[in-house]
Formats: structure tokens, C-alpha cells, sequence
């Protein structure tokens, strides 16, 4: 674009005003408040970026322990099935008479119903 | 290396850094590019709550884009500009709608009445005033290659037009910008022809 004298003129008049708000964006600060909205939206982005744990699936050991209730519950659960395995592996009529002791040998006898109905009247 | 080239250099290695992680390397984008943004949103808004708001709407956009960022394609600083001037420009459009008002005529014999009641001496003020009468894109194109003090090449990628139209946008400007401040030149303390 060809510049005419009045255009250097022109660019000759503004100069100083030009030079004046230079100066003047130099000096220009954020203020604290705004600088503190931007670091805020830094750090929501910067952190949205990292991995998270809570976003990672669990395995199928952490999904069995959290379905029991903790290591508590399924610590329980895991004693109780030995526990049944134990009684289902042992003779039935020593496993009977064992579960109806009572302290009192009188009362306990080989067969496990007839001992429950004795114990239940030795109670009244 | 020139001072243009190591600003790059460090704006691709703070931006790289960011994106792995590094809440220092945030601060210190924040610190070299927000003070700027601001200056170049309230020249064109003249409001400063709205200024402060596109200035934190653009760093945003930043933080957004750091992870996407190619290293040496673009100086991030006409980058945020461009963005700046994007988010500017929206804002007066909406401005306009609202208050039902239509843009300025985009030639350079508008009336200098704004600058009436501005006190004599503030200079500022006077091309502010003066600035403020000119159509958006004509500002912007004076603000940022007079004030900002950017390239004909980099107003133009700024604005996305092209270099012509730059140039014709200038000339228009600043004919505008002289009709209303040189006669207004001793007044303001500077020396008359």
C-alpha cells in the first residue's frame, strides 16, 4: 500500500499517544484477584489431567472383599466355610453329640434328636 | 538466539511442562502472558470487570490446549491475542445486540464529540476515547500493531485476514485516530505543527 505525506503525517501525530499507552500496558499488572481465578482454572485442568485412583476399576479380589464387607467379613465368611466342611467331613453322630453338649453327660446321648428333647425339658 | 526465539522457546518448554504436571510452570505462563491479554481485553472492552473476565476465559482456553500444543508451530503469544481479540470481538457484538445499538460506520470522518468532556491534559484518556470511536476491527488492528507492537504478518494471522487488509484497516484507523487527536495535540501538552 503506497503511503501518502498526509499518511506520515498522520503516523507522526499519533506517535506519542501510541508511545504514551506502551508505557502506560507496561506498567499493567494483573490484579491478585484474577491472577488467583486463572491459577485456580490451572490447577482444576492440571488436576483433571493426573490418573485417578478412584478412576481405576478394581480387581476381582478387591470386588469379593468389598461385597463381604471388608477383610472382617469375609475373614468370618472363610471360617464358616471350613467350619462346614469340617462338620460335613466328621462322623455325623460325634459332630451331633458334640453340638448338644451341654456340660452334662447325662443329658447328651447318641442320637442327636432325642438329646435336644431331653435338653429342652432338663431346662423347664 | 533472538529475544523473539527464546520467548518462543521458553513458552513451548513452560507449556510442555504444564501439561506433565507442573503447577510452577503454570504461574509463570500466567505471569509473562495474563498482564498483556488484560491490557490488549480492556483497550478494546473499556470495561474491566468484562476485561479481567476474557483475560481469564483465554488462559483457560490455554491450560485446555497445553497438552495439544506442537512445539514451534506458533508463538503462543499470537495465539492467546488471537483468541483475545475472538472473545473481544463476541463481547461488543453482544454488547451491541443488547443495547440495540448498530456498529460504528467504519469510515473515518465520525464525529469527535466523545472527546469533549475529557479532562485537557490526560492523553490516555483522549486516544482511548478516540480509539473507542473507531469499528471494532479497525481498533483492534491499530491497537495491535501500534500499541502491541505486533507484525503486519502477525495482526493479519491474529485477526485471519490477510496482510492487505490489514494495512487497509490501519490506514482507515489511524486517518480516524488523527482527525480526533491532532487538533487536539497542544491542548494535551504535546508540541503543535
Amino acid at each position: 500500500m503506497t503511503r501518502t505525506r498526509s499518511d506520515r503525517k498522520n503516523d507522526a501525530d499519533l506517535a506519542p499517544f501510541f508511545a504514551e499507552a506502551r508505557r502506560r500496558d507496561a506498567e499493567t499488572e494483573a490484579p491478585s484477584v484474577l491472577m488467583a481465578r486463572i491459577m485456580a482454572d490451572a490447577d482444576d485442568v492440571r488436576l483433571a489431567a493426573m490418573p485417578r485412583r478412584a478412576a481405576r476399576r478394581p480387581g476381582m479380589l478387591e470386588s469379593l472383599r468389598a461385597a463381604f464387607g471388608g477383610w472382617r467379613g469375609a475373614t468370618a465368611l472363610a471360617a464358616c466355610a471350613v467350619a462346614g466342611v469340617w462338620i460335613g467331613l466328621s462322623d455325623l453322630s460325634e459332630t451331633a453329640t458334640a453340638l448338644v453338649w451341654s456340660g452334662d453327660a447325662g443329658i447328651a446321648s447318641e442320637d442327636p434328636v432325642a438329646a435336644f428333647f431331653d435338653l429342652a425339658a432338663a431346662e423347664i | 538466539m533472538p529475544l523473539d526465539a527464546d520467548a518462543r522457546h521458553r513458552d513451548d518448554a513452560l507449556l510442555a511442562r504444564f501439561a506433565s504436571g507442573d503447577g510452577a510452570a503454570a504461574r509463570e505462563l500466567a505471569e509473562r502472558h495474563a498482564p498483556r491479554v488484560l491490557a490488549l481485553a480492556r483497550r478494546m472492552l473499556r470495561d474491566n470487570a468484562e476485561a479481567e473476565d476474557v483475560t481469564q476465559e483465554t488462559m483457560l482456553r490455554m491450560w485446555r490446549m497445553a497438552r495439544d500444543w506442537r512445539t514451534g508451530e506458533a508463538a503462543l503469544g499470537t495465539w492467546l491475542h488471537r483468541v483475545a481479540s475472538n472473545l473481544c470481538i463476541d463481547r461488543l457484538r453482544k454488547r451491541r445486540e443488547t443495547s440495540g445499538g448498530g456498529e460504528a460506520p467504519d469510515t473515518a470522518d465520525a464525529s469527535p464529540g466523545a472527546l469533549e468532556g475529557l479532562a485537557a491534559r490526560d492523553r490516555a484518556a483522549a486516544l482511548d476515547a478516540a480509539l473507542a470511536e473507531l469499528p471494532d476491527r479497525q481498533r483492534l488492528a491499530v491497537v495491535l500493531r501500534h500499541i502491541e507492537e505486533r507484525s503486519n504478518p502477525e495482526v493479519a494471522e491474529i485477526m485471519g485476514v490477510s496482510v492487505e487488509a490489514v494495512e487497509s484497516l490501519l490506514g482507515r484507523g489511524k486517518r480516524a485516530l488523527a482527525a480526533r487527536l491532532t487538533p487536539r495535540r497542544e491542548e494535551l501538552g504535546y508540541d503543535a505543527d
